[in-house]
Order: C-alpha cells, then structure tokens, then sequence
C-alpha cells in the first residue's frame, strides 16, 4: 500500500500579520490532512521562525517581499522548502544554531537568538542556499518525534 | 494586546487574553505588561492558560517582562499549554521562570 502523496504552495507577502495568517493557513491545511497536534505544534514553531526571520532581516524596511512556501509529504517526513525574494543570509549560510547561554546574571539573561536553535532542533537537514536572486531554505520535518 | 490583572492574597495574576504571543504582538505584550504591573508590588504570575503559541519574540517579550520587573519581583508562570511547554523546555528557559501547573498551584506558593 502506498501512502498518499500532499503538495500544496502558500504565497504570503513578507509581513509579520501575513506570516500569522499564511501560518494559520498551514496549520489547518495538514490538521485536514490528519496530522498530529504534536506534529502541528512542531512545524508552527518552526515555520514561524523561519518566516519570522526572513521577514525581520531579509527584507528593507518599507519593501514588499514575497514568500512562497513548498510543502510535499514523505513516507516519513513533510519536505518543506521556502524561498524568499530578500537579501542574502549573513556569510550566505544558515546561523549554527546554538542555544544562547543562560549562565549569566539576571539582567543579561538573552531575549533573543532562540529562533535557529529551535529550527535546528525541531528539523532536520535544513540547507540554505542563493537561488535565482533570492534565498532558498530547504528542511524535513519528521512525522515523528522521538524526542519527547 | 488583551491583557487583563487581578490581586489575590499579595499576588497579581496578569492574564494573557490571546492565543498567541508572537512577533507581531512581542513589542506589545512587554509594553502591556509594564502597563499591568506598575505602581504595585509583590509578585507577579502570569496566566498563559488561553496561549496556544509561542514563538522566539514572544520569549524573549516575557525575558524582558521580568527584567522589567527587577530581580526582588519575579515573574513566574502558569498554565502553559503543551506547545508552549515545549518552547520553554527546548530553550532551556524553564530552568529561569518558577512555572506553576495551576494558578492554584502558583497561589498556594
């Protein structure tokens, strides 16, 4: 027996409240399909990072990005690939992705540099690269987590 | 950014009326949160029970809540659901904030 295979696209300009609908939207599309909350839950904290990130620094300020969103299943992982119109990733690479450290005192405790780390975390073989005068980020997001 | 506080026994509860902290709402919410608790003291447990997301932005919104506050007035939290659990608990921030199940269990500590 063979799975069925899932293909959808989402198109969302570069916008924090479009990243909230197109997320909501994504979210209901796989919930449809039958996925797990535990899988949804994963994949929006994921793709909310992501979309977040590119929205924050790729684009000008006062710019209209585009994003579009690939979403295919696998027997074992959804392939998600999102490409963007902005500017280039620092060092044309994915940031490592370390935890920021808490060991440090109350008032420098960090308030950001989460966001890598919990894709990095939460995804696996996540690749970036410049394609067609924008960005590509390439990931899997397993159907199952062994992990909890 | 709906945010809405009660006192109970010296505790103000802040209670998030939302079902997302994120980033179109971050600079909001630590705003909204200053707004809250000023002019009172004791401490401060936040009611995250209606959350049901929570991105990177809306972590380090609720780092700088409790910075806000100073470190004689800790923010501690409650009622995290299961995907925020799992932020906390990733990030490693849920060995920074006292978190309670309960608001009940945050009221009888």
């Amino acid at each position: 027996m063979t799975s069925p295979t899932h293909f959808f696209e989402v198109t969302l300009e570069g916008k924090p409240s479009a990243v909230r609908e197109g997320l909501a939207h994504i979210r209901a599309e796989l919930a449809a399909l039958g996925e797990t909350e535990n899988f949804l839950g994963r994949l929006e904290t994921v793709l909310a990072e992501v979309l977040n990130n590119i929205v924050e620094h790729a684009f000008k300020p006062g710019t209209n990005g585009e994003i579009t969103i690939h979403l295919r299943k696998g027997r074992h992982n959804w392939h998600i690939r999102v490409d963007d119109t902005g500017n280039c990733m620092p060092n044309t690479a994915v940031p490592n992705g370390d935890l920021p450290s808490l060991e440090t005192d109350f008032y420098n405790l960090p308030e950001g540099g989460f966001g890598w780390a919990l894709v990095k975390m939460l995804a696996n073989q996540v690749r970036y690269v410049r394609h067609e005068g924008g960005n590509r980020l390439e990931f899997l997001l397993p159907l199952a987590w062994d992990a909890e | 950014m709906d945010l809405s506080s009660n006192a109970d026994s010296g505790t103000l509860i802040v209670t998030v009326n939302e079902k997302r902290i994120d980033a179109s709402v971050a600079i909001q919410f630590k705003d909204r949160m200053r707004v809250e608790t000023e002019g009172q003291d004791g401490r401060v447990v936040l009611n995250l029970s209606q959350v049901d997301f929570i991105d990177s932005s809306g972590l380090g919104a609720i780092v700088a809540a409790m910075k806000q506050l100073g470190q004689d007035r800790r923010l501690e939290l409650s009622c995290l659901s299961t995907n925020v659990d799992k932020v906390f608990r990733l990030t490693r921030m849920d060995t920074v904030f006292n978190i309670h199940d309960t608001l009940a269990d945050a009221l009888a500590h």
